[in-house]
């Protein structure tokens, strides 16, 4: 069987007959269900598979992160609190999908309520990386990445991230991943993490696909107060004008030997060279912000996600028990969570109750919301002159299964280093794979100015075109 | 801000946060949440340059924004999902003794 791109795909799609449509049903269903066996990749699989308009997607696979609601399909956002929730309702992004003609194969694997960078914060199975099985997928979205990078169908995910859950997983797998500007895409139906960053975004095989998959589930909302007006472009018919006389920024603090792998530094300096040749031209600048982004960002989600689980109570939906008179409701609401939460959300709940509790909210969250302030003053500052900043996706390969399990949060937390600025303040980026290491694809991140998806995306796909990755 | 988590605040927190930690969840968070409240404090190198800056809630400049108000449907049953409820209410613990 050939893989068919889905640039190909679309050239026939429309002319599909109904048994060869039911044949492609049927294919990626089974697919799913093997590629779930192999890799752990879904938490939920679609039983129910049906094509419900004849849109550009007609005939086009798509995986959901397993945090944005499907209606009649269960929806845990990782967590066993959520277990046998059933969300009533699609959420925007899932209504546009399918009025495109896209089907729902499954919901996809993730650390819980997107609290990790390696999807192994997991009540659920952990998904393995199909590059190497022994490694991470990179998270928080690692089983959309892994059903993107195992698909041999028609497929597409939709991903999401607040501190870098896309672009981590893309890299990790050799996929492409594209992380929108905040308030581009609406969030109607996103079991929130942290509301001030938390963006739905795509992972595909190419730039072509996660384009197109944004180019359908972007625009506003107004069932979602943050999103934004906009006239929606379309990133396919930008995509392949050529980037003569671009200016990128390579920020000469994320090629630090001290913070990224020497041997990914070096490879993503190395491909900058056919930016040169595609005429685009670079200088090495200075971002001297960039060490406070880490910490800031965490302060902010942790702080956000503590006041967003709260709702977690056992009270209306989602994990709960029979009651029992003699408890109150503090006491009964704490053992449901005691039961219900992981030990990451229960980290980050109580360090994000810590920074805003009285005494400390104005030295760690307000502080950190200030220092946001800054710090998007200096991507302004860079994207006055330059049309993107590039830098390493993430700052080593996919680490080993069991040698994530053993490290500290704050090191897990400070593999974050390359995405936490752009993602803190909601520039959008995209994630393409370059060169291998050791055999695993390492990411190159494309980072724009808020609302120039359509430059980075074109920036990536001229030199998806060059780089003959595999 | 130097500051350290002791036996007695993690209590409250987990008080405040509604989670019945167990003693070895305690311990655990104890340790590591010294160790990344340690490094939060990066933050306090950059006091003199944010002493005028206003803080920025959302990354970009978000109006608020009212629909109009008019009553709508809900095409849900609310209690569809819930144990615990009687005569379409939602039944829940007392919440002081």
């Amino acid at each position: 069987m050939i893989l068919l791109t889905i640039e190909s795909f679309l050239e026939r799609n429309q002319n599909l007959k109904r048994e060869e449509l039911d044949d492609i049903i049927a294919r990626a269903k089974e697919r799913s269900l093997l590629i779930d066996k192999e890799y752990d990749a879904f938490i939920t699989l679609n039983d129910n598979l049906a094509v419900e308009s004849k849109g550009i997607l007609y005939g086009v696979a798509i995986s959901v992160k397993d945090n944005i609601c499907t209606k009649g399909l269960r929806t845990t956002a990782g967590s066993r609190i959520l277990e046998s929730y059933i969300p009533p309702f699609d959420a925007t992004v899932i209504e546009k999908v399918k009025r495109a003609g896209g089907f729902i194969i499954g919901k996809t694997a993730m650390d819980e309520f997107g609290f990790g960078s390696f999807s192994i914060n997991c009540a659920y199975k952990i998904p393995k990386n199909p590059n190497d099985k022994e490694r991470v997928t990179g998270g928080s979205s690692g089983g959309a990445a892994a059903v993107t990078k195992a698909a041999d169908f028609p497929h597409i995910a939709i991903a999401q991230s607040t501190g870098g859950s896309i672009t981590a997983p893309a890299a990790f797998t050799g996929t492409v991943g594209i992380t929108p500007t905040y308030g581009r895409v609406s969030r109607y139906g996103l079991i929130d993490y942290s509301n001030s960053m938390d963006k739905i975004g795509t992972i595909g095989k190419d730039v072509f696909d996660a384009a197109l998959l944004l180019q359908i589930i972007q625009g506003y909302d107004p069932r979602d107060s943050t999103s934004i007006k906009l006239n929606e472009e379309s990133y396919i018919d930008s995509m392949n004008k050529e980037i003569k006389g671009f200016k990128i920024a390579i920020p000469k603090e994320y090629y630090d030997y001290n913070y990224v792998d020497k041997r990914v530094a070096d490879k993503i300096m190395d491909s900058l060279s056919k930016l040169e040749e595609l005429g685009a031209s670079f200088d090495i600048i200075s971002m001297p912000m960039y060490k406070y982004a880490i910490s800031a960002y965490y302060i902010v989600a942790i702080s956000e996600a503590s006041t967003n689980l709260a709702r977690y109570s056992g009270l209306r939906y989602g994990l709960q028990k029979q009651l029992d008179s003699s408890l109150t409701f503090d006491e009964y609401a704490s053992i449901i969570r005691e039961q219900g939460f992981g030990e990451e959300a229960k980290r980050r709940i109580i360090l994000g109750t810590f920074a805003r509790m009285s005494g400390y909210r104005d030295a760690f969250y307000l502080k950190a919301l200030k220092i946001r302030k800054l710090l998007i003053d200096d991507y302004k500052r860079v994207f006055s002159r330059y049309d993107a900043i590039i830098t390493p996706s993430m700052p080593v390969i996919a680490p080993k299964i069991k040698d994530a399990l053993s490290m500290e949060p704050l090191k897990v937390y400070g593999m974050d280093i390359m995405t936490v600025g752009p993602n803190f303040t909601g520039m959008p980026t995209i994630s393409i794979p370059v060169a291998r290491v050791e055999g695993m694809p390492i990411g190159m991140q494309i980072v724009g100015d808020h609302f120039n998806e359509a430059k980075i995306i074109r920036i990536a796909r001229n030199l998806e075109k060059v780089l003959n990755y595999e | 801000m130097k500051i350290l988590i002791d036996d007695a605040l993690i209590d409250k927190l987990a008080k405040l946060s509604r989670i019945a930690l167990t003693e070895d969840e305690k311990k655990l968070f104890k340790e590591q949440l010294n160790a990344v409240i340690d490094a939060f404090n990066i933050i306090d190198e950059l006091d003199n340059q944010i002493k005028d800056i206003e803080p920025a809630f959302h990354p970009i400049e978000i109006a608020d924004r009212f629909r109009d108000d008019i009553p709508e449907e809900y095409s849900w049953n609310p209690l569809e999902q819930n144990l615990n409820n009687e005569n379409d209410y939602i039944k829940a613990n007392r919440t002081v003794r």
